[in-house]
């Protein structure tokens, strides 16, 4: 096998692994199938002298070790490691249910985080810790500290639709005026939003979602859905190889898009659908919940929230941050003033009481 | 006029030669056997006529016509297997329905054809049984059943009865041999049995390392085998080596280990420097003294004893280190030779056959 | 030297090894699954209820039931055309028929999934070459469709079909098919009335096998079927991982394991797996 070949075949397989679309043997098999189980293998967690950071792979562990965990071990000598196994709601619940919790600290959804939480299952944050002033107001959680902020956008082919580009949801659901395949996020945050805006529902008046209208509304657009992708590096193949016109991408994705393509796919933050990510402690976690905190309140610092920013274009939780980013990143912040009153924000509160449900009917419809 | 002939056939594989310019007819209502030693070419002549394996040269020819290319299923021989090769999933009626139906009878004559050859092979009883759930001998039935229901110009038959014990194979020689006379039907017969080849046949092949050595009448090849390799495989038979033949007349002589030996010989022997005389134990008498009326008479000593019943065989030293073998009838009280004793062996002059080759 | 005493241990040791083991690492969690399925979120019957009420996990049963069935009927097919050469064919297209029925045997089904993504994608190498051949003139979305799904799972299943087809038909004497031809039956009348029917036992099996195995499938029709094509595994996997649904999913679970088992028990009763052992 070419070694560029299966260097690729190790990332896809590692993206695919950090999404969560496989489970630790399947990867450990496909990578030895590779000949490469030596390059790159998910940590080992759990010991009980160390700080486990759980997010979701890829880039975000380079990422992460550069912005808080390298100087978080300077400062207090705790070695940190970074597992890269995704923290789902399922994989929480089962590392609490079983008694043998091995994450300390997960970047996690916050609605996750909620559900969890109010089941008994997560520590809440110990706000005499965690600073909540250098959080972006209205999103200090109980049972999670935003991490950074990331918006789900509309991506499209530049070189189609350029000298007009789609600026709203409506513009994304209107094949005829930007004709081409669309792409959906297959796990539905943000998705409904879209299809409500898209319909016309005021942004203000978008919560509580109604599902059926917009269940409706995607079902309309379903014959011009290519794929309803599954991880971050599918939804940008799907861009660069032409295969959609349009997407719905996170922007983190459609940035390294249109750096990739030198421009000929483009993106827009007005209506994009913008979330944190939550901090979330399992209760009983291995290094205890003060250590936990202490390394949470830590990552708030402008200057690491500006790294992670540089890094991976996630944008800064702390408002305080955005006066440090540089000009040439203020484009991609997805949480600065300019760019957050472009974009809607999701409400983590409605997610936490009505997901499961709304996850089942979004993929009965996309599914028939 | 011949039913079946073939001309030069030789089949080879690669540089091997495994069956060289056989020359053969086949009667109509014959049973010919096909008789040799395992790899003598014997079957794989049988699978040239049956069509399923192509001769690299030569012809067959089914009534004048040649047949050379013609496929094995639109020659309408029936087929024995080694083994018998019935359809495990089918029943013994069904297996024998089998070459029928391919031929699209009408089902009332099938079913009566199936049940008329299930008596004549003597299967009452068991038309409904799976192969599996018969005996060795009735499987052979079935086979030969199925074999013949179809009315096969040609019948061949494969080593059909070496899997059997021997009562059973006795008992389906006697079964063949009425098969062949109540069908009328060709029956060619592949066997390196020497015994059954004699019981079974009006005519018998030799094969000997792909080549057709003898063909004859039971009778014509046990008494007048050509060469020392046909005489050696058909019954027992001693073989004495003759030195310094010299012909006189209609008669050589020789002699071996100092006694003159005599035998007839109408062809000319001049030119050969050695042969061999060929005696059928049958044809000798032992005797403590030496036969005065007697030509052919060599002293021997007794090697071993064997009691076999109605018979005690005795192995025999001459001269030279030559063993042969005799037997006499256990009850004589004529002459009972003991172990070591030494005696003569002797025979009439005209039961000697010279053998050159 | 062992004596007859301690064979006896031995084998007694022997055979219990299986059962002792599969008893705490298979027997106890299954228990466990299906103590999940009547007890969460509360006790009772109500996950086993909308199992068997709910329209869309019904559709998505059915789905699966549908391509299952469709990647079973074409990888039995294609098994028995690559056992057939591979038993009854010359060394030289044996060889041929082991390395496509081995190779891809020793590839994840993941870097297989991927590769049939980047044969088939919208600039993929099979639309090259239709384009370049002139044979279509816009490229086809050939990839993250029920197509792609299907085949992706064929591919995957051909080869557990081929070893129940090649081992039945290892065990017909040839002589059985020489024999019919020498009683005047055509190629076609030998297939249907001799080699079908002594095949039977192997089809059978292959079948079970194959829509067994299928129902499980997870990563292929998740990477080729574009999120469209969910099936009752990945189905099972969001009510554990998703939406956290954990009784359900264990009643779905429990529900897919029934079948399965009377699926295996339908296998041994039919075709008795000890004589495709030889």
């Amino acid at each position: 096998m070419n070694k560029d070949f299966k260097r690729d075949c190790v990332d896809l397989l590692r993206s695919k692994y950090e999404a969560g679309q496989l489970n630790r043997r399947t990867l450990l098999a496909g990578l030895t199938a590779l000949g490469v189980s030596a390059v790159w293998r998910p940590g080992k967690a759990g010991a009980a002298d160390q700080l486990v950071v759980v997010n979701w792979g890829g880039d975000a562990i380079p990422a992460y070790e550069q912005a808080f965990t390298k100087s978080f071990s300077t400062a207090t000598g705790t070695t940190i490691q970074i597992d890269g196994s995704g923290p789902l709601e399922g994989s929480m619940k089962t590392q609490f249910e079983s008694g043998s919790v091995r994450w300390d600290v997960c970047d996690a959804e916050p609605y996750s985080a909620l559900r969890l939480g109010r089941a008994g299952m997560i520590e809440p944050i110990d706000y005499s810790i965690v600073d909540k002033s250098k959080i972006e107001p209205g999103f200090a959680d109980e049972f999670s500290a935003p991490s950074y902020f990331y918006s789900h956008v509309i991506a499209y082919d530049a070189t189609k639709f350029g000298a007009k580009p789609p600026s709203s949801w409506a513009d994304f659901w209107d094949v005829e005026k930007y004709p081409g395949k669309r792409t959906l996020y297959k796990w539905m945050t943000g998705v409904l939003e879209a299809a409500l805006l898209a319909d016309g529902v005021d942004p203000a008046e978008l919560y509580p979602l109604d599902v059926d209208r917009a269940l409706a509304k995607i079902e309309g657009l379903k014959p011009h859905v290519a794929s309803f992708w599954q991880s971050g590096a599918e939804s940008q193949q799907l861009l660069r190889d032409g295969e959609v016109s349009m997407g719905f991408l996170w922007h983190t994705r459609a940035s390294l898009t249109e750096r990739d393509t030198e421009g000929d796919v483009r993106w827009t933050f007005d209506q994009g659908l913008v979330t944190p990510s939550g901090w979330t402690v399992i209760k009983n976690n291995p290094s205890g919940a003060k250590t936990a905190m202490e390394f949470i309140a830590h990552c708030q610092k402008p200057e690491y929230q500006v790294i992670l920013l540089q890094e991976l274009g996630n944008g800064p939780a702390n408002p305080a941050a955005h006066a440090l980013v540089p000009a040439d990143f203020a484009s991609v912040d997805a949480s600065s003033k300019e760019n957050f009153a472009r974009q809607i924000a999701i409400q983590s509160e409605w997610y936490a009481e009505h997901f499961g449900g709304a996850l089942d009917k979004y993929l009965a419809l996309i599914g028939s | 006029m011949a039913q079946i002939s073939t001309n030069g056939v030789s089949k080879r594989y690669g540089g091997i030669t495994v069956l060289s310019e056989i020359g053969i007819e086949i009667n109509d209502g014959e049973f010919l056997t096909l008789l040799g030693p395992s790899g003598s070419g014997k079957t794989t002549f049988l699978m040239i006529l049956a069509g399923f394996v192509e001769p690299s040269a030569g012809q067959l020819f089914k009534n004048g016509s040649d047949i050379t290319q013609l496929p094995a299923e639109q020659r309408n021989f029936g087929m024995v297997f080694q083994g018998y090769a019935l359809f495990p999933h089918l029943t013994a009626r069904q297996n024998i329905d089998y070459p029928l139906r391919i031929r699209g009878v009408p089902q009332d004559k099938r079913r009566s054809d199936v049940e008329r050859i299930i008596g004549t092979v003597g299967l009452d009883g068991h038309g409904d049984k799976k192969p599996s759930q018969l005996s060795g001998g009735q499987q052979q039935r079935v086979a030969l059943a199925r074999a013949l229901v179809f009315g096969p110009d040609l019948l061949l038959l494969d080593e059909p009865l070496s899997a059997l014990d021997r009562n059973m194979r006795e008992q389906l020689q006697v079964e063949l041999k009425r098969l062949h006379r109540e069908t009328g039907t060709t029956f060619v017969f592949v066997t390196h049995d020497q015994s059954e080849a004699l019981a079974l046949s009006d005519k018998i092949a030799i094969f000997d390392q792909g080549k057709l050595v003898q063909t004859g009448t039971p009778e014509t090849i046990y008494r007048e085998p050509n060469t020392r390799f046909v005489a050696e495989f058909l019954g027992s038979i001693n073989i004495v080596p003759l030195q310094g033949p010299v012909q006189d007349g209609s008669v050589l002589r020789g002699t071996f280990g100092g006694q003159l030996l005599a035998a007839p010989q109408s062809s000319d022997m001049n030119g050969y420097t050695s042969c061999c005389l060929a005696i059928r134990p049958e044809h000798m008498r032992v005797s403590r003294d030496r036969p005065q009326d007697s030509t052919n008479a060599l002293k021997v000593q007794v090697r071993d004893l064997t009691y076999q019943g109605a018979t005690t065989d005795l192995v025999l030293s001459a001269a030279d280190e030559l063993i042969l073998t005799f037997s006499v009838p256990s009850t004589t009280a004529e002459f009972q030779p003991r172990a070591g004793e030494k005696i003569w062996l002797s025979w009439p002059a005209d039961k000697g056959k010279v053998l050159t080759v | 030297m062992g004596s007859v005493r301690q064979t006896q241990v031995l084998q007694t040791v022997l055979l219990w090894t299986l059962p002792v083991l599969v008893l705490p690492f298979y027997i106890a969690p299954l228990l466990g699954v299906f103590e999940w399925s009547l007890s969460r979120p509360e006790p009772g019957l109500q996950n086993y209820v909308r199992l068997v009420t709910d329209g869309d996990v019904i559709a998505v049963l059915l789905r699966t039931f549908r391509i299952c069935l469709l990647v079973t009927l074409i990888s039995v097919l294609c098994a028995y055309l690559l056992a057939y050469h591979w038993v009854f064919g010359s060394p030289a297209r044996r060889l041929i028929m082991e390395i496509c029925i081995f190779i891809p045997f020793w590839i994840s089904v993941l870097i297989r999934a991927f590769g049939w993504i980047v044969l088939l994608r919208t600039k993929g190498v099979a639309n090259d070459i239709l384009l370049f051949s002139g044979v279509i003139s816009d490229p086809l979305y050939l990839v993250r469709t029920e197509f792609s799904v299907v085949l992706g799972m064929v591919h995957f299943m051909v080869p557990f079909a081929v070893f129940p087809l090649a081992s039945v038909m290892r065990q017909i004497d040839p002589k059985i098919l020489l024999a019919s031809r020498g009683m005047g039956a055509s190629a076609s009348f030998t297939f249907f009335n001799a080699f079908l029917p002594l095949t039977l036992a192997g089809i059978v099996a292959a079948i079970i096998i194959v829509f067994v195995f299928s129902l499980g499938f997870f990563i292929t029709p998740a990477v080729l079927g574009g999120g469209k094509i969910v099936m009752i595994a990945e189905y099972i996997y969001i009510q554990m991982f998703q939406t956290t649904n954990w009784g359900f999913g264990a009643a779905l679970s429990v529900g897919l394991l029934a079948i399965v088992a009377i699926l295996s028990a339908l296998l041994f009763r039919v075709i008795r797996p000890e004589r495709l052992v030889r």
